[in-house]
């Protein structure tokens, strides 16, 4: 059948490949494909990293993503496990697939994940120039194996199959039209499958290593590559000479996102926070809200951002939380944020806090530029001596002191400060703040921190407005 | 978009095979004229292919599979 040109981004074309380059016979093999499939072309994720053959995605009228250098793969997983009914296809050079993204091919066929990764195997960097590849043959010349490379080739299918992918096959572009059959077959297995296509680099490979023209370059793949099965049958020294082309591994294996999924049900069984109606706020939307809890370890910080991320779905609203620590587990910096909404959240760090609650001099210093204009500051007096008012709302509240002296304990200041959080901003639900605060700690703590959350709560409620 | 320009040489007849070269995306590599198994092309000059026997043409699509450049659309007579 003819090659529907409807398949390309036309726009972009000719292409940037040299004469003869063997990406674009992938590249309508990949197409023809997708066509034979009756797969919508929007379904398609095209993934590539960077190179000659991470042009690819850009020749194809789907959806097309050019990532980082080694990366594809990573990006790709990501894509797949958001997005797992659509088909992810990878277009990776040999230097990027087995030199930088060495790792991430070795654990994509290690997971199993149902994508395809096609490497366009043409023995060098072609982008940069002919450098040698993890996919030079021993002995080739290139830019930097001028004496003949004395590294040994890496056989990417078998890497492959040890590595754990369901599905391996090797091909040629001189064997263009075997290519849509081999994909038909990567694309239909439920797993990580590998298409390992020989092509010719006239620019850098072929030049470096005496092949007059691209077409002896097409004749030595049509020569040098036999069946797997004609392959068993020769001799050692015979197999020295010969590559072999064909399916190597076919099986099926648990998938990853199938396992991921059965894990992510097992784990439903447990305790989810109850739904609490909302009574007494409007219920009202609010946005995108970004909190900043900023202090030393052992304030108790990252436990005050789960307990407010649980109040906050409760409440039915979403929330992220994140945290990190100094290297010192205790006394070093510490650092935890929540980023509330109405809806799905799309990116899980603080931009441009709201609201920053600061409970040391260091922290206080650090973040607070990171507040927006009119965002609100709440600052621990009992460490924060030096508070300079700039163009954000700030509250100064002794609030460990009030711990220690009020109620006997400085360590429920996190709460506290939590209950002054409620009480100042309308939409945190006093019940369901509490029945976090209750769900989180341990019995014989209760009284102590529901005492620190309602002395927090008359606080945060009796200085609205006179800041 | 340049399909449907002048298709080269003699193929006009609907009972042979169309061969159409779109001279826009072609890099003049050859391969289409080196592995065809009924000798249909020459080549130019510069190395492009002309469609000079379109009537030896067996429709094999081995042009077509392996133009690097999308450039060669073989349509099968009826
Ligand atoms: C992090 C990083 N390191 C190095 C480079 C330079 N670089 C660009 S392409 C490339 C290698 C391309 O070779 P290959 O993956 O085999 O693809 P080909 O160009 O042969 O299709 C390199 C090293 C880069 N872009 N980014
Ligand atoms: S340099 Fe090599 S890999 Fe890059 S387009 Fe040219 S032939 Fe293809
Ligand atoms: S194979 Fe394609 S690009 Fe190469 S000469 Fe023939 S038509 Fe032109
Ligand atoms: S379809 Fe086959 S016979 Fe016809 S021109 Fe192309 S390669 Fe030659």
């Amino acid at each position: 059948m003819s090659f529907d040109k409807s398949f390309l981004r036309q726009s972009e074309l000719p292409t940037i490949f040299c004469p003869g380059c063997g990406h674009g016979v992938v590249t309508q093999a990949f197409l023809r494909t997708v066509k034979e499939l009756g797969w919508d072309k929007d379904d398609v994720f095209s993934v590539s990293g960077i190179g000659c053959s991470a042009r690819i995605p850009a020749y194809c009228n789907t959806s097309s993503v050019q990532t980082t250098h080694g990366r594809a793969l990573a990006f790709a997983t990501g894509m797949k496990m958001t997005r797992p009914e659509k088909h992810v296809v990878l277009f990776l050079g040999d230097g990027d697939c087995t030199a930088i993204g060495g790792n991430h091919f070795l654990h994509a066929c290690r997971r199993n994940i149902d994508m395809t990764v096609i490497i366009l195997n043409n023995y060098i960097y072609g982008m940069t120039g002919g450098q040698a590849s993890p996919a030079t043959p021993h002995g080739a010349y290139s830019s930097t194996s001028p004496y003949g490379n004395i590294d040994e080739q890496i056989d990417i299918c078998q890497v492959a199959v040890a590595a754990g992918a369901s599905f391996v096959a090797r091909s040629t572009v001189y064997h263009a039209q075997q290519l849509p059959g081999i994909m038909k077959k990567a694309f239909n297995n439920h797993g990580l499958s590998v298409i390992e296509v020989l092509g010719p680099c006239p620019t850098g490979f072929g030049r470096q290593n005496k092949f007059r023209d691209v077409g002896e370059m097409y004749d030595f793949l049509r020569d040098a590559t036999v069946s797997t099965a004609r392959y068993e049958q020769l001799s050692p020294e015979e197999k020295e000479q010969k590559i072999p082309i064909g399916i190597f591994r076919d099986v099926q294996r648990p998938e990853y996102i199938d396992k991921y999924n059965a894990m992510a049900a097992s784990i439903k069984s447990r305790k989810e926070p109850e739904h609490i109606e909302c009574k007494s706020s409007d219920g009202g939307q609010i946005g995108r809200f970004e909190l900043t809890f900023a202090g030393s370890g052992g304030q108790g910080l990252v436990l005050a951002g789960i307990i407010l991320s649980e109040t906050m779905i409760r409440q039915g609203k979403f929330a992220v939380h994140t945290q990190s620590y100094g290297p010192e587990a205790r006394g070093g910096s510490s650092k935890s944020e929540v980023v509330m909404g109405d809806g799905d959240i799309d990116y899980p760090e603080v931009l441009n806090a709201d609201l920053l609650v600061a409970m040391t001099q260091a922290s206080y210093d650090k973040y607070r530029k990171d507040v927006k204009k009119g965002g609100l500051i709440i600052a621990d007096t009992t460490y924060v001596t030096t508070v300079e008012q700039e163009d954000v709302n700030c509250l100064s509240i002794p609030i460990s002191q009030i711990c220690s002296t009020d109620l006997g304990d400085i360590r429920c200041a996190n709460i506290m400060t939590l209950g002054i959080l409620a009480g100042k901003l309308g939409f945190i639900e006093y019940d369901a703040l509490r029945e976090s605060v209750l769900a989180r700690l341990a019995p014989k703590l209760h009284d102590l921190n529901i005492k620190a959350l309602e002395a927090g709560y008359a606080l945060g409620r009796g200085t609205v407005g006179k800041e | 978009m340049p399909w449907g320009a002048e298709p080269l040489g003699r193929n006009e007849r609907c009972t042979m095979n169309k061969i159409q070269i779109n001279t826009k995306w072609c890099k003049k590599c050859g391969l289409c004229a080196k592995y065809c198994p009924k000798n249909v092309f020459d080549r130019d000059k510069l190395g492009g292919p002309i469609v000079a026997r379109p009537e030896d043409c067996i429709g094999c699509m081995q042009c077509e599979s392996r133009c690097p450049d999308f450039a060669i659309d073989v349509e099968k007579a009826q």
